[in-house]
């Protein structure tokens, strides 16, 4: 693999722990290439702030992310998961069972810890933006099939915020409601104007 | 200071002056002998009814996103018969000057729109408004569906409030209904 990535991929890692106790705006490069146990000059070769990792580490979940909601969404491919109703889950077990990397996770309670609604908004603009397409292709109103998409992906993300907000838990009753979407039935090809 | 009407005519004095000179300015920038003058209003007024300009701006924003959230429940509470009416320009419940604050604060990151948040989190209270028809045994059986129902709503029509088209939000609001319809069939929005 090429040298550059595995320096990126190292680094951004270390930022992951980093994150734990802090937050972005805290964090200095002394203490991330401490943590990375790397040379400054190494760093400096790679990124040229912290805010630069910090994006190539929430790129590289997004596109982690939209992918596991587009198989949720569009093709029902969903692991077998939590039946009870009215339960809740610690949401790292749930973003594990959905095949988030642990990373992933760190990142996302990093997101809801610290309420970042910009980046959050970024998500769910991607998710939005990513189907599109898959919308035309099956045959469904895109305009209408995007804003069902953002509806969905609002409703979702936001009350996770909020029952994780909580206590670090997620109300499977949400998981439930996701599972139990079917969005071919809310979408009939070329039924708009 | 018992007569809340005054109060709240003070209040909208200020809120008219603060987004004046918020389009010049930066949040950080506007004093309170500013804001006063700008309001045409002396800094003993504006100091009977707040400690400081912080706490003028947190009940500024607070109201702004409350008002943005009763307005998408009236808009919802419309139903479908009503949207025609429920759109007019002039019967919004938010005027222009409300509405380019909240355009301001939702351009804003500093405050981490800390009221928005809290805002769509007091969903469920917000739902109780919306639904005084709901049996009891509805809300709790789909507890999940309508949770997710109404945050989607709020978040997804909220900004709508920040550049208004009725026509846009018009025409959200029927997609919204139409996922009413499927998520909950044969129950009526609202009476």
């Amino acid at each position: 693999m090429d040298k550059t990535i595995v320096n990126k991929n190292h680094i951004a890692d270390a930022l992951i722990e980093l994150l734990q106790d802090n937050t972005v705006e805290t964090i200095t490069v002394s203490q991330l290439t401490e943590k990375a146990q790397i040379g400054k000059s190494t760093f400096y070769r790679t990124f040229s702030d912290i805010y630069e990792v910090f994006d190539y580490l929430f790129c590289d979940f997004c596109e982690r992310c939209l992918h596991i909601m587009t198989k949720l969404f569009l093709y029902k491919d969903v692991p077998h998961v939590l039946t009870e109703r009215k339960t809740l889950m610690p949401a790292a077990e749930i973003f594990n069972q959905f095949g988030l990397l642990p990373k992933d996770t760190a990142l996302m309670q990093y997101l809801f810890r610290t309420n970042n609604i910009r980046l959050l908004k970024q998500l769910i603009d991607r998710f939005q933006q990513s189907t599109v397409p898959l919308a035309q292709q099956a045959g469904f109103d895109p305009q209408k099939a995007s804003y069902f998409a953002r509806f969905i992906a609002n409703g979702t993300v936001f009350s996770m915020l909020e029952s994780y907000r909580r206590q670090d838990t997620i109300d499977t009753d949400i998981i439930l409601f996701l599972l139990s979407l079917d969005i071919t039935a809310i979408l009939p090809g070329g039924d708009s104007q | 200071m018992n007569n809340s009407n005054a109060d709240a005519r003070i209040f909208r004095r200020l809120r008219t002056a603060y987004a004046q000179l918020l389009q010049e300015n930066g949040i950080d920038e506007i004093t309170v002998t500013e804001l006063t003058g700008q309001a045409d209003m002396s800094r003993a007024t504006f100091y009977l009814h707040y400690s400081n300009m912080d706490e003028f701006r947190n009940e500024c924003f607070r109201h702004i996103v409350t008002t943005a959230l009763r307005q998408c429940g009236l808009w919802f509470e419309a139903g479908r018969d009503g949207i025609e009416e429920a759109h007019k320009k002039k019967n919004l419940i938010m005027n222009q000057n409300d509405r380019d604050l909240f355009r301001f604060y939702m351009s804003q990151e500093i405050y981490k729109q800390y009221h928005y948040i809290s805002t769509i989190f007091d969903m469920r209270t917000a739902m109780h408004i919306f639904t005084d028809t709901w049996s009891d045994a509805f809300i709790d059986e789909n507890s999940g569906k309508l949770t997710v129902f109404f945050t989607g709503f709020i978040v997804n029509t909220m900004p709508n409030l920040t550049n208004y088209s009725s026509k846009q939000v018009r025409r959200e609001m029927e997609y919204i209904f139409e996922i009413w319809d499927y998520l909950f069939p044969g129950q009526t929005e609202n009476t």
